[in-house]
This record gives structure tokens, C-alpha cells and sequence, in this order.
């Protein structure tokens, strides 16, 4: 008997040094000689990865020193956090999503970078301005570099405004233009069925971004957030665009815009309403070449301005802006060579290689002096209207996406949980608004 | 007289230390994986941690809030209890009528059995991906069938009057695991006890409600209280079929939070908002509703299972 409590003892000894053995080697160790490893995490993946993998192999290819391994994977905000807690985070991650990133900062998960720039000598006037400053600084300080910019702008089948009979070359620049275009894309079939439309506002994109669309109306993140008393306020641009949102099923029938949109496949997939033919129209970004040179090869498109009221259209390009944030998360190790990584990526080489080529992503490169019209030559196999995102990043009329609350990720979900209730017309807009707008402030409230 | 027996001898402490010895890796996992949680989980649901700040203790102030200044925490519950009203006795019900038809041994009886259970062993991630395609409503199979009958089948995604149904249709499905215990239970069941019922010309549907059924009583029993833990829980099916569904926003639950289950908004407070305290107090409400109901379960068994033959 003895010898079996023996036994057991011992076994479970050593399966708890086994364990904690295993638990405490870490991951990316450095040598004393040899390159810095760099752990880098974002949610690049898939065919978007292709880029990210010719960057990252040129870097390392012309940087001995440092050694950067990427893991690409979702939900990667949710990673860090528990990586920051546990003491062991990567030297650069990704903000997943950026509507979350001012909670994050504020949580204390990533380092400030002001010093490491400074010993860097690094400018940050290098970047597309006043954009880039404005999405990473928070409380003075800047948190993060931009691992790619975009713009969300009207992306247009021009066939399919050619069929309808509008002008493939002057797309709607207003939202009077657009409320035209959508009747005479919108086709119904014999049963009374709609079969195609202008634009659909339930899909993935536009619908993510619907708590936004006030900016069309023009709204600004001063009208929409008081960063001083943390309130989320209500201009009447914010009414006026899901009243806007609500005119269409009062125009073509909540129900047989429900029966049409539930035929739609996700985004990202050959089904997604626009690459399949159902929509002539997206708001999206410079990401969509690369969806369409996949699943739809042969569309003849084109990019735009999105549209907005008259008054905010006149002023010139309007879109929505915003970035993918990198950072170093708070207890990395090596954040000299994270930092220096980090200056090379969002630097001229660096977005090269991300943006163009065969595998590259076709997307906005980050700094002003990115190359010209050679960029725009290499990037033309995955991008070839990269040029018109390029020039909308440069116009000072554009909506940032987040705009800056603590509480915004709340504010998003609230009003987007609101969007399906008012398509429905199951639910006034205005109501919609002041319930989810009340939601989201009782959510910042308790923050 | 009595004679007179220590509690501590030696031989009893070593027959003690050996049943701790065995018994110490359960408890450790148990202490820190079970323990452990749910007490740092009530801690935390009395603060305002979001994961990332400084604690901060609140009081009562999440379940305040819960209770009085959030309706989509009571349309959660509501949701929630929809699933368990309907799902757990259609469950049930299928599961013992098809346990019933295998039990005659036909050629078929092998098919039958890994066709109803299969979809238990699927990966729910999947089978929520294939349900969103067959509850579309214009290309799905559901209203494809639905049509044979002339019925013009509704937008099950996007109603948020329907999305509910869809996805009880879908949970009733799952009934493997319940399948198997009401298939070994029945094989339990004597023979004689039929013969005796055949004597006195009882027919199939009273030997099923007088024979069948109270022998099987603690299956029955286990089963209940298993599936009703296991849907007052209900995640992943839901979620995965609600999440970015063509034509949804892209938050999961339907049009309207309507198909939002307790569960789904437990994870939006606390890997969404990243709020754990919300979501601790919802975690703490739900183990003391789940828990009620458990008990009340338990007190009825003493009536209602037979564990005498």
C-alpha cells in the first residue's frame, strides 16, 4: 500500500513538471547569437496573406539581424489581451478592430510610442495627414503605425449601369443621384420578385459600417461624440440617415427587400451580392480588387466618390477613412527591432511589397512618398483603380472610422442590432436611434 | 457493551491517504479549473473589470443594470426560455420515438441508428454553416421542400418572426447522445412485463404508457435534466447560423437581437465590449436560474422516475 501512494505521488510530481515545463518555454526565444526574433500577430489570412508573406520575406531577407514570424488569425485583439496578462505578448500585433482601439489604449494593453520614435529619429509627417495621426494618437500620445490605409469608396459594375441606362462613367455623387441610379438598377422579374438592385444595405459591406452613414448626412465626430463630457450626442444628420435607410423598403417593400436579400452569400465568397451580379453597386474598399480579380475577373468596374448630400459632396472626394493599426503590446521584449520592423513596413519598401505584384494586396500605401505612377504600374495585376483610392486619401473630406469614444464598439453594435429592425420597418428610425444611442451611452457610462 | 473504535488508526488513515491519493488529480482539476472559476467569475461580477483596467468594486451595480436597465438581457432570457419550451421536449420526443423504431431489429436498424446520430458527432460549427444554407430563402432546401406543398416557405434568416423557429428545427436535430441512452435503456426493459401486458390485451400505445416509459423513467429523467442544461446554454448552432448571414448585420442573434440566446449575449459582453463584470453577472444569474430548475427537477424525480424493478 505503501509503495502505491508511492507510486501515485511520484507520477503526479513529475506530470506537474511536465506540465509547468511546458507552460513556462515561451515562444520566439532569442539566442545570445544569431537574429532577434519578432513575433508579429494580425488577422491577415488566406489569400490577403499572400502580401503579408512577400513583405515579410523581403524584410527578413534584407534585415540579418531581426527574424519577423507572422501568425495569421482572427480575432486577434481578444489573443493579445490574454498574451499582455499572461506576460508573454508578441513584439507587434495588429489592432483586430480598430473601433476598439481607444479601449484597448485606454486598458493600458499596448506601449506608447512617442519615445521609441525619438529614439528612432523617426518623422511621422511621413504619412497621409490629417488621417493617420488622427487614428493612432489618443491622450497626446500616438499608439500604433499604420499597417495599411483605406478608404471606403463606391465601387460600380459599369455594365450594369449601362443596361439600366445611366452613364458608367458619372456615377451618383449625391445622395439625390443615388436615389435615381437605385430606381432604375433596382429590375423586378414577372412574379414581382426584385432580382437586382442598386445597393443593399443589409450585406456584410455596407451594413458594418451603418453606424457611419450620418457622415454622408453631414455629420462630424464632433457632432456625434463630446469627448469632454463622454457623451454620445444625436445630430439631425444622424436621423436623417437611417430615416434615409427606412425610405427604401417604404419605396420597394420591406418584404420583397427581405426575400432578395435572403438569397445573398457572405462576403468574401463568389456568392457576395456584388461579385454575383444582385448589386451594381458597394462601398467598399481597395480590398475588393482582390475579391473581384478572384471570383469575378471579367467585371467591368470602377471606383468613385462615394455619395453623400449635396452640401457635403461639394467639398470635395467624400469616403469613409480609417487604417489597420500595428502596435506593440505592453511587456514585449524586443521593441527596438519591433519599432524598426514596424518603420519598415508602413515605409515606402515595406507597402511595396505589401500593395503590388501578383501577390500583393492592392491596397492604400501609408506614407505620401510611396513611388507614384511605378507603384501604381506594379500594383496594377491585383489593383488596377488603386490610383482613385490613392487620390481620395489625400481629400480632407472624409469620415475617420472610429472617431474616437471609449464606447464606440457598443455604439456600433447597438445601431447596427438596430439596422435589421428598421428594414423591416419594424421600428421608426428616429426611435431606433434614441434606443440604441441610449444603450450605447449607459455602456459608456459604466466605463 | 460497544467496544470501543478509534476514528484515527493507522490502517484507516493510510486507506484514507490512498483514496486522496487517486482521487487528487480530479481534485485539483475540479479546485482550479471548476472551483476556482466560478469564485473568481462571482468576484468579478461585483466590480467593473473589462479585462484590461484597474478593479474597481461596484456592488450590485451589473446586476442593477441587468435587471432593471437592460431589455435585451430579459429578451435574451426570453429567447433563451423559447428554446428550452420547445427544443427540450421535441428532443425528447424524437429521440424515444426514434430509440422505439430501432428497437425491431430490421435491416434498416443499422442505417437508422449512425443517420440519427451522425449529426450529434459533426462539429456544430459546420452544421450551423449547412443550415444557413438550408434556411436561405430563396435557394435553401427547407423551402424548397416546404414549396412541394404549395406553401411559400418565409425568410428565415432575415424575420425576425421565424429566425427563432429555424433555429429550434435546427437544435432538434441534434438528438445522438439522448438517442443512444433511450436505445440502451429500452434493451433493459424485461420481456415479461410485455408478455404480462399482451395477457391482459393491452395495446402498443398503452404498453408504450404503461410499460415502456416508467421502466425507462430514469433514462427519461437523465436525459431531461441533460438536455436542459445543455440548451439553456445554447451557442453555437445559433450563433454560427446568425453570425454575418447574407443580408444580417454582422452581429449574431438575428434581426433585433430576436434570436439572441442568453449565452450569445454573455459572449458579446464579454469578447465583444470586452465588459467581463456584465458578463460575470449574467454567468452568476444563469448558474442560479440553471441550478433552481435543476433542483426542482431532482424533487420531482422522487415522484415521477422508477429505479425499482
Amino acid at each position: 500500500m505503501k509503495k502505491c501512494i508511492l507510486l501515485v505521488v511520484t507520477v503526479l510530481l513529475l506530470s506537474f513538471v511536465a506540465v509547468f515545463s511546458v507552460a513556462a518555454g515561451g515562444k520566439g526565444e532569442t539566442t545570445t547569437s544569431g537574429p532577434v526574433t519578432i513575433n508579429f500577430w494580425a488577422e491577415y489570412t488566406g489569400f490577403e496573406a499572400l502580401g503579408m508573406n512577400q513583405a515579410l520575406d523581403r524584410f527578413n531577407a534584407t534585415h540579418p539581424n531581426i527574424k519577423v514570424v507572422y501568425t495569421g488569425q482572427s480575432d486577434v485583439d481578444k489573443k493579445v489581451i490574454a498574451a499582455v496578462l499572461a506576460g508573454d505578448p508578441p513584439e507587434v500585433a495588429e489592432v483586430g478592430n480598430n473601433q476598439n482601439f481607444p479601449q484597448l489604449v485606454g486598458g493600458g494593453t499596448y506601449t506608447a510610442l512617442n519615445d521609441l520614435f525619438k529614439t528612432k529619429s523617426f518623422d511621422f509627417s511621413v504619412f497621409w495627414e490629417p488621417w493617420t495621426e488622427r487614428a493612432v494618437t489618443i491622450d497626446g500620445k500616438i499608439w500604433g503605425m499604420p499597417l495599411t490605409d483605406w478608404v471606403l469608396a463606391l465601387v460600380y459594375n459599369k455594365d450594369m449601369f449601362k443596361a439600366a441606362g445611366l452613364d458608367p462613367e458619372n456615377p451618383p455623387r449625391t445622395i439625390s443621384d443615388f436615389n435615381v441610379a437605385q430606381r432604375a438598377l433596382t429590375k423586378k422579374d414577372a412574379q414581382g420578385n426584385i432580382t437586382q438592385t442598386g445597393l443593399s444595405f443589409r450585406t456584410t459591406f455596407p451594413g458594418w459600417f451603418a453606424p457611419y452613414y450620418s457622415y454622408m448626412f453631414g455629420a462630424t465626430p464632433e457632432t456625434l461624440y463630446d469627448a469632454q463630457n463622454k457623451k454620445f450626442l444625436k445630430p439631425e444628420a444622424l436621423y436623417q440617415a437611417w430615416e434615409w435607410l427606412q425610405s427604401f423598403p417604404k419605396e420597394y417593400g420591406a418584404q420583397a427587400l427581405q426575400k432578395f436579400v435572403s438569397g445573398f452569400g457572405d462576403w468574401g465568397t463568389s456568392a457576395e451580392p456584388f461579385l454575383s451580379g444582385k448589386m451594381a453597386m458597394s462601398l467598399n474598399g481597395p480590398w475588393i480588387a482582390q475579391h473581384i480579380q478572384q471570383y469575378a475577373p471579367n467585371m467591368n468596374w470602377g471606383v468613385a466618390p462615394a455619395f453623400a448630400v449635396k452640401s457635403v459632396a461639394d467639398k470635395g472626394p467624400f469616403g469613409w477613412v480609417g487604417m489597420d493599426v500595428m502596435t506593440i503590446p505592453k511587456g514585449a521584449k524586443h521593441t527596438g527591432q519591433a519599432m524598426d520592423f514596424m518603420i519598415w513596413f508602413s515605409g515606402k519598401e515595406g507597402q511595396y511589397y505589401f500593395d503590388t505584384g501578383k501577390n500583393g494586396t492592392g491596397r492604400v500605401p501609408t506614407v505620401k512618398d510611396f513611388g507614384g505612377a511605378d507603384f501604381f504600374k506594379a500594383a496594377d495585376p491585383v489593383n488596377p483603380m488603386l490610383n482613385k483610392w490613392v487620390e481620395y486619401i489625400g481629400s480632407k473630406n472624409l469620415g475617420p472610422i472610429p472617431y474616437g469614444s471609449p464606447a464606440e464598439q457598443a455604439y456600433n453594435t447597438e445601431l447596427n442590432a438596430m439596422l435589421d429592425p428598421v428594414l423591416n420597418l419594424q421600428i421608426d428610425a428616429r426611435a431606433a436611434v434614441d434606443q440604441a444611442v441610449a444603450r450605447a451611452q449607459s455602456s459608456l457610462d459604466r466605463m | 457493551m460497544k467496544a470501543f473504535v478509534p476514528f484515527f488508526t493507522k490502517r484507516k488513515m493510510q486507506r484514507r491517504l490512498t483514496v486522496l491519493a487517486f482521487l487528487s488529480l480530479w481534485l485539483i482539476g475540479f479546485g482550479g479549473l471548476f472551483v476556482y472559476a466560478i469564485g473568481q467569475t462571482f468576484f468579478y461580477s461585483f466590480t467593473n473589470f473589462n479585462l484590461m483596467n484597474k478593479l474597481k468594486w461596484i456592488g450590485l451595480g451589473n446586476y442593477v443594470h441587468l435587471l432593471f436597465a437592460d431589455n435585451v438581457f430579459w429578451q435574451s432570457l426570453g429567447n433563451t426560455g423559447f428554446f428550452l419550451i420547445i427544443v427540450v421536449p421535441g428532443i425528447l420526443l424524437l429521440s424515444f420515438v426514434f430509440a422505439l423504431m430501432v428497437r425491431r431489429k430490421t435491416g434498416l436498424t443499422g442505417f437508422a441508428s449512425v443517420a440519427y446520430f451522425l449529426p450529434f458527432v459533426i462539429p456544430l460549427a459546420a452544421t450551423g454553416l449547412v443550415w444557413r444554407w438550408m434556411f436561405n430563402g430563396q435557394y435553401g432546401i427547407v423551402n424548397y421542400a416546404i414549396g412541394l406543398f404549395g406553401i411559400r416557405g418565409p425568410d428565415w434568416l432575415t424575420s425576425s418572426t421565424w429566425i427563432k423557429p429555424g433555429i429550434a428545427i435546427a437544435e432538434m436535430t441534434l438528438i445522438g447522445q439522448y438517442f443512444v441512452i433511450f436505445v440502451a435503456a429500452l434493451q433493459d426493459v424485461p420481456r415479461e412485463l410485455y408478455e404480462a401486458a399482451d395477457i391482459d390485451g393491452a395495446s402498443a400505445l398503452r404498453k408504450v404508457f404503461s410499460v415502456t416509459i416508467p421502466m425507462i423513467s430514469p433514462a427519461f429523467y437523465f436525459n431531461l435534466v441533460t438536455c436542459f442544461i445543455i440548451e439553456s446554454q445554447i451557442f453555437d448552432l445559433p450563433f454560427v447560423i446568425t453570425v454575418s448571414a447574407g443580408g444580417q448585420a454582422t452581429i449574431a442573434g438575428g434581426p433585433g437581437w430576436s434570436s439572441t440566446s442568453f449565452a450569445m449575449y454573455m459572449y458579446l459582453k464579454m469578447f465583444t465590449e470586452y465588459d467581463a463584470g456584465t458578463a460575470s453577472a449574467m454567468a452568476m444569474i444563469s448558474l442560479v436560474i440553471v441550478l433552481g430548475i435543476s433542483i426542482g427537477m431532482i424533487k420531482a424525480s422522487a415522484r415521477l422516475v422508477t429505479y425499482d424493478r
